[in-house]
């Protein structure tokens, strides 16, 4: 008999576990992993005292968590890094319109959706580096010429198993299409100076290694290492110079992060005041200084560290259209052999 | 065979373990109707073009790693179960050691040791002129470092559950087998092994399992394996059907193997031997000595010392941001989660084994085998599983009787998560002491008259001690590294140390995530220590 009541009152422990809280609060789940993020949503329950709680998980994972939630769901704001995940939250009707009037004066239209499904929060440039010793900087002026026989066994690049290349190649399906993008994907593997493996930090370290010469990166990573703690790490970072593709007619491929509004959101108002929020100049600044990114509110200034690489212009596709080319990007870079 | 069964059926120990095994299997029964699925348009391009590498990769890794692991598990369980050699009694914990660092932090790590920018290799570099590439001595972002790194991370899976069989192996056969003149190494390798061979296939199942669901180390190193592809199906192509078709393959494979094992061993007998006098250690000194202590080392640096002082020395620069974040709170809530959850995990594989014992029924088997699926599987697919099952429930409920509970993101939920996660450890370790306990001494006491709760509680319980405190500490280690399920399944606001090495890791930050990852250690160290005494009491 004591062994039922103890069972029954662990039992009732756990349920009371589950008891929703009825303060108020907006439920976010994230796919950024940056304490910045954390920071920000303290000063607004701060200066608001609406409560942020917070999952952070894999960004697809979260998509699957919704759908299977369904109606139920307790989130309201759904955020990633990666725009393409946005717009394949939209695409299955997990988000709904964020009212236009709260953005429009502070994002610009192509980093936003057009239905209102989601809005931008920061931006990373996927750029090329290059030894400054090695290479030549006039060589090199579009993510094209790396298929250049001259640059045979020098470029490094991380897996195509990494959202950041996925879109990078869904980027020049939309601009050159399916053929010519093929030619460039298997023009670049066979520019590869070596298997694909490790992250964009890893690429960096590659370059003063020798082991190549040019590498894709995000602009964010090079940020991260020219901060590093350890001084060799610095050192390599500085060995590299930076080139914005395609300045001359496109624009270099920019991913954003950003959130989108859940369609079960109970809490719309509230949750509408987080993204306002975030979107603040003083959010904004705050996210870049703290993280490298590029700020989406232009009224933000840049970091000491963004504003010396200087300003560039950016890809401007609708960066919903990324979403529908991912599976033929990825098929393209497996049929290339690029891991 | 049948008319026990029918007979038992309604005996409350069979009802119970159907009741547990069920509600274990319906995340993973629920994956497994994914077969029926209708595959999308991309199907037939992940199936050539993808698979068959991928396939390739998962066999070389496995294979490799199945060599290396047995080597040192095994072989390293018997020298330290039997002999007394210089450092004896320090190995006998620290080999268990490297368990504590889950496999990609510890692949993290060994990049940073050997990497351009590492303090080894910038010393090599400017004093004597090294240059081997990216990385120091050879490149480790590859399919032998990866098969390298899971070889010393997982071995302790084997040798623990190695080590627990042969202390408690009773001592006759061996003084038989000397008496006859036989030599030691003829009694290892003919006698000690092949009656060991349940607890090694135990071992050896769990360090397959574990490298088949690994997704982070895999990822890093660039090798693309059969989990590669599940999610490559899932994220890249969004073609769900595909994903889960692939893991109800990868499932089946792994049934398969685990129903071949035992089909292979069923000939044998292994029990009848628990019993009579223990062995005592042979004391090798000289040479001899120093070279079981050289190989010893191996496994203890490659999988801990190396790895653990590298990340000790990022945390030099870290420390103090991490310390700020609320540290206590993320160690209690690791802590209790793991300990709440290892329970709950033995207390279910006693429950079944035991009952396996008594009524010995095929199908309730083959249920059980289902519940320890989810080990094998990548943890997102089972978070996947339990996301409809629990949110099927939700909804039962509210339609039902209007009620509205909450199971997903609380304790309740992620502790239900670890236990179809994780059923396959504690009932490996429980069902390998099992099979050496005999029959008979259940019969003995049955006949006498004890009851069954009460021939479980004072006679096989006592019985499996070590095997059920070996596998307490795996669960627990295992729900402390835990990963993916606890990402997502988690409540609002609650982190654990893992996620929160994992946040910094993945963004390419290892230095932030040095000092959580060392917690996650010297956190694994304690129950390593505590329970190494337990069960260390049972040989004299």
């Amino acid at each position: 008999m004591r062994y039922y009541i103890v069972f029954i009152s662990l039992f009732m422990l756990l349920l009371q576990s589950c008891s929703i809280d009825s303060e108020e609060a907006i439920n976010v789940y994230s796919g950024r992993h940056y304490s910045s993020d954390e920071v920000l949503f303290k000063r607004f329950s701060d200066q608001t005292g609406i409560k942020v709680n917070l999952i952070k998980a894999d960004s697809d994972q979260l998509i699957n968590r919704l759908t299977v939630e369904g109606e139920n769901s307790p989130a309201d704001l759904f955020i990633t890094a990666d725009v393409s995940r946005l717009s394949q939250a939209a695409n299955l009707g997990l988000l709904q319109a964020i009212p236009n009037e709260v953005v429009e004066d502070q994002v610009p239209s192509n980093l936003r959706d057009p239905d209102g499904m989601w809005v931008g929060l920061t931006k990373r440039a996927r750029v090329i580096v290059y030894n400054k010793e090695r290479v030549n900087k006039d060589e090199l002026a579009n993510y094209e010429d790396l298929t250049d026989f001259r640059w045979k066994s020098r470029i490094l690049v991380r897996s195509s198993q990494s959202h950041y290349n996925q879109s990078l190649i869904a980027s020049i399906i939309s601009a050159l299409g399916v053929d010519k993008s093929r030619d460039w994907v298997s023009g670049l593997v066979t520019n590869f100076s070596q298997e694909p493996k490790g992250n964009d930090r890893d690429q960096v370290k590659a370059i003063a290694a020798g082991i190549g010469d040019v590498a894709l990166v995000n602009t964010y990573y090079l940020g991260l290492l020219l901060n590093s703690a350890n001084s060799e790490e610095r050192e390599v970072a500085e060995q590299v110079g930076i080139i914005f593709p395609n300045q001359g007619n496109r624009g270099t491929h920019v991913n954003v992060s950003g959130v989108g509004l859940t369609a079960s959101s109970s809490n719309r108002e509230n949750a509408v005041k987080l993204i306002k929020f975030l979107l603040r100049t003083d959010s904004q600044e705050y996210l870049s200084s703290e993280n490298f990114e590029y700020p989406v509110n232009p009224d933000a200034k840049w970091p000491e560290l963004l504003t010396n690489w200087g300003t560039f212009k950016e890809d401007s596709i609708n960066l919903n259209s990324l979403n529908k080319f991912l599976p033929e990007a990825m098929m393209i870079a497996n049929q290339a052999g690029w891991k | 065979m049948k008319n026990i069964f029918f007979k038992s059926f309604f005996s409350p120990w069979v009802i119970s373990v159907l009741i547990i095994t069920l509600l274990i299997s319906m995340p993973i029964l629920v994956i497994f109707s994914g077969i029926w699925n209708e595959a999308g348009d991309f199907w037939v391009h992940i199936r050539t073009e993808l698979v068959p590498q991928y396939i390739r990769n998962t066999l070389i890794l496995a294979v490799g790693v199945s060599i290396i692991s047995l080597i040192f598990g095994v072989n390293l369980a018997w020298l330290i179960s039997n002999f007394d050699f210089p450092g004896r009694n320090f190995f006998d914990w620290a080999l268990i050691m490297p368990i504590a660092i889950p496999a990609y932090i510890s692949g993290f790590a060994w990049a940073g040791i050997l990497d351009y920018t590492s303090p080894l290799y910038t010393f090599l570099r400017n004093n004597f002129g090294w240059n081997t590439g990216q990385f120091l001595f050879f490149d480790i972002l590859s399919i032998s470092g990866a098969i390298v790194i899971f070889s010393f991370a997982l071995y302790p899976y084997i040798f623990l559950i190695a080590k627990a069989y042969f202390d408690r192996q009773s001592g006759n056969l061996f003084e038989a087998s000397a008496s006859l003149g036989r030599s030691k190494m003829y009694t290892y390798f003919n006698l000690a092994l092949p009656m060991a061979r349940p607890a090694i296939a135990a071992g050896l199942s769990l360090v397959l399992m574990e490298i088949l669901n690994d997704y982070g180390l895999v990822k890093y190193f660039g090798v693309d394996t059969f989990t590669t592809g599940i999610f490559s199906a899932w994220f890249a192509f969004g073609d769900k059907s595909a994903a889960m078709k692939l893991a109800v393959y990868l499932m089946v494979f792994v049934l398969f193997l685990l129903i071949f094992e035992k089909m292979q061993r069923r000939r044998l007998r292994y029990s009848g031997v628990s019993e009579g006098k223990l062995m005592s250690r042979i004391k090798v000194s000289g040479f001899k000595g120093w070279l079981i202590t050289f190989f010893s080392i191996i496994p203890f640096i490659v999988g801990f010392a190396f790895p653990f002082l590298q990340l000790v020395y990022w945390s030099f620069d870290t420390w103090e941001q991490f310390l700020t974040q609320g540290f206590i709170r993320l160690l209690t809530n690791s802590f209790l989660l793991a300990a709440i959850s290892a329970l709950i995990v033995m207390i279910s594989s006693v429950l079944i084994i035991y009952t396996l014992r008594l009524y010995h029924s095929r199908r309730l088997k083959l249920v059980s085998v289902i519940s320890t699926l989810g080990y094998a599987l990548p943890g997102a697919v089972v978070a996947l599983g339990l996301l409809v099952i629990l949110s099927w429930t939700e909804n039962f409920f509210i339609q039902h009787w209007g009620l509205r509970i909450v199971i997903t993101g609380t304790w309740f939920g992620l502790i239900y998560a670890y236990l179809v996660r994780f059923m396959a450890v504690g009932y490996q370790s429980v069902e390998s002491g099992s099979e050496k306990i005999s029959r008979s001494i259940d019969q003995a006491a049955l006949s006498l008259g004890a009851g069954k709760f009460r021939n479980l509680w004072f006679n096989s319980l006592p019985l499996l001690r070590a095997s059920i405190i070996s596998g307490f500490l795996l669960v627990m280690i295992d729900v402390l590294k835990e990963l993916p399920l606890t990402l997502l399944l988690r409540p609002f606001n609650f982190d654990t140390l893992a996620i929160r090495a994992f946040e910094y890791a993945s963004d390419e930050r290892v230095a932030e995530a040095a000092p959580a990852a060392v917690m996650i250690i010297l956190a694994g160290l304690m129950p390593v220590l505590i329970i190494n005494r337990l069960i260390g009491r049972t040989k004299i």
